[in-house]
């Protein structure tokens, strides 16, 4: 699976002056994972979806379903590899 | 034409300007402007508010929040105390305020030394300020108009140059414009992004992480372009109201020169007065060349003017440096070089260092590098000129 992150990154002409924020309330716009340069892949066949790495998240970027699927926002993701650290069945690699 | 020092011709223009906030703290030799201008300010000729800061990092961070405001700001400095703002330039420039500062060149410290070189604004020529060096009083008080208004067309804060005590502490002739003159020429500030304008509210200086930051910085390589294409503009629209001309690049008799010396500042007079006492015969072979606009450096306009000599007759330039850039060549033999790299005919380029810490320049130091350049006396070691061997 890929990663797509949502927030498109802009070009040094379609920024404000001096790192100028002309609007209240932007830290919502931050996708603070935007700097991360990996980001975890689950192997589904070794996961057992028991949540360790959810409550390892120290972004709070891994969730899961009502179906327990796991999922991460590569928004904030931030590729620290505590995820990989928690899980118990080595089912997450970062790439 | 009134009689007034360097230093004096500074705190004059700064009247002229009526800046709003005018935070400094004084050091030898730049205090004559602080003493001339808080004159002024006690005499009531200015709106200004001058606040009397603990130290010239303060001085630097109050113009910051001042310029920031959407006032503008202004204040001098001199050796140690320009070292210590060196943290705050980068905020002045990387947050594209406008801020005007005087220099009196004093050397830097260790040994302590209260006398002229080029050490000082030499050292902080990466932090993203606009140069400009001035020969005499007339100068110091032309480019004061001159950098404010080119700073707040590319918004970069500039500062201008004079040589510590041989400037700032001389009684020159010095022509003034009127101040409704003055006053028409820089006209109002008009900031784009006010932080006092509550009707469109915006932060300042937060934080950029791996993301925005190197986009923020290629915006400010930019505008120090921007700044080296609209320098002429600017320059010309002072000329028409003094008479007098900026070209970025101030050349004599270049046309058949064989030998050429580049210098700033003050010594440039001093060069040009030992130029036009050479004997008939050498002085033909000779010229000068006066940096006015150090930073952005005007690399292809050298390089064009170099070209064109060199097509000429030109085969050898001196390089003056009243600064060393200790284990690297000197900060202008440096620029010039790498300006000329490109250049297929390039003429030789030799680095002399002078005056470190006050030593005088006379005009027969002068006039012996032209003599040593034309004779071909000379090699690729570094010179120092008015040293004890």
């Amino acid at each position: 699976m890929g990663y797509n992150q949502s927030q498109k990154l802009k070009s040094w002409k379609d920024i404000p002056p001096a790192g100028l924020i002309l609007s209240p309330g932007n830290s919502r716009e931050n996708k603070t994972g935007s700097w991360s340069n990996k980001k975890p892949f689950f192997d589904d066949k070794k996961c057992t979806q028991c949540q360790l790495c959810v409550n390892a998240c120290p972004e709070a970027a891994i969730n899961s379903g009502k179906d327990k699927k796991i999922s991460v926002n590569p928004d904030y993701c931030k590729g620290c590899a505590a995820c990989v650290e928690a899980c118990p069945r080595k089912a997450i690699k970062l790439n | 034409m009134l009689a007034q020092t360097g230093a004096q011709a500074a705190a004059e223009a700064m009247r002229q300007i009526d800046p709003d906030v005018v935070p400094v703290y004084p050091i030898t030799p730049q205090t004559p402007i602080v003493e001339s201008f808080s004159k002024i300010v006690a005499d009531g000729l200015v709106n200004s508010e001058m606040i009397h800061v603990e130290s010239e990092h303060s001085a630097m961070s109050a113009a910051v929040g001042a310029q920031a405001a959407g006032a503008r700001a202004v204040t001098a400095s001199s050796s140690a105390g320009l070292a210590l703002m060196f943290e705050v330039l980068g905020v002045a420039s990387g947050m594209r305020l406008p801020i005007l500062m005087n220099i009196a060149n004093r050397a830097l410290s260790s040994p302590i030394n209260i006398h002229c070189d080029h050490s000082d604004s030499m050292g902080v020529r990466d932090s993203g300020w606009i140069q400009i060096y001035s020969e005499n009083a007339q100068e110091v008080y032309d480019h004061n108009f001159l950098a404010l208004k080119l700073a707040e067309k590319v918004s970069l804060p500039a500062m201008v140059m004079q040589d510590g005590f041989i400037t700032s502490h001389s009684l020159e002739n010095l022509e003034i414009l009127t101040d409704e003159q003055v006053k028409q020429f820089i006209g109002r500030y008009k900031p784009q992004y006010p932080l006092l304008n509550i009707e469109k509210p915006v932060t300042m200086g937060a934080i950029q992480l791996p993301d925005y930051f190197f986009e923020t910085k290629r915006q400010q390589i930019q505008a120090m372009s921007q700044a080296r294409e609209q320098y002429d503009a600017v320059a010309q629209e002072l000329s028409k109201l003094t008479g007098r001309s900026y070209p970025k690049i101030e050349t004599h008799n270049l046309e058949n020169a064989q030998a050429i010396i580049v210098v700033l500042n003050s010594t440039a007079g001093t060069a040009l007065a030992a130029m036009r006492k050479l004997k008939n015969e050498f002085r033909e072979k000779v010229g000068l060349i006066k940096i006015r606009l150090f930073l952005p450096f005007p690399q292809e306009e050298f390089r064009e003017i170099i070209k064109k000599a060199v097509g000429e007759n030109l085969k050898t330039i001196a390089v003056l440096d009243r600064a060393v850039s200790l284990g690297s060549d000197a900060p202008i033999a440096k620029e010039i070089k790498n300006a000329l790299f490109d250049l297929s005919n390039k003429p030789q380029v030799y680095s002399y260092i002078f005056g470190l810490g006050g030593r005088e320049i006379f005009e027969k130091d002068i006039k012996k590098v032209y003599l040593d350049l034309i004779s071909k006396k000379t090699d690729h070691q570094v010179k120092y000129i008015g040293l004890r061997q």
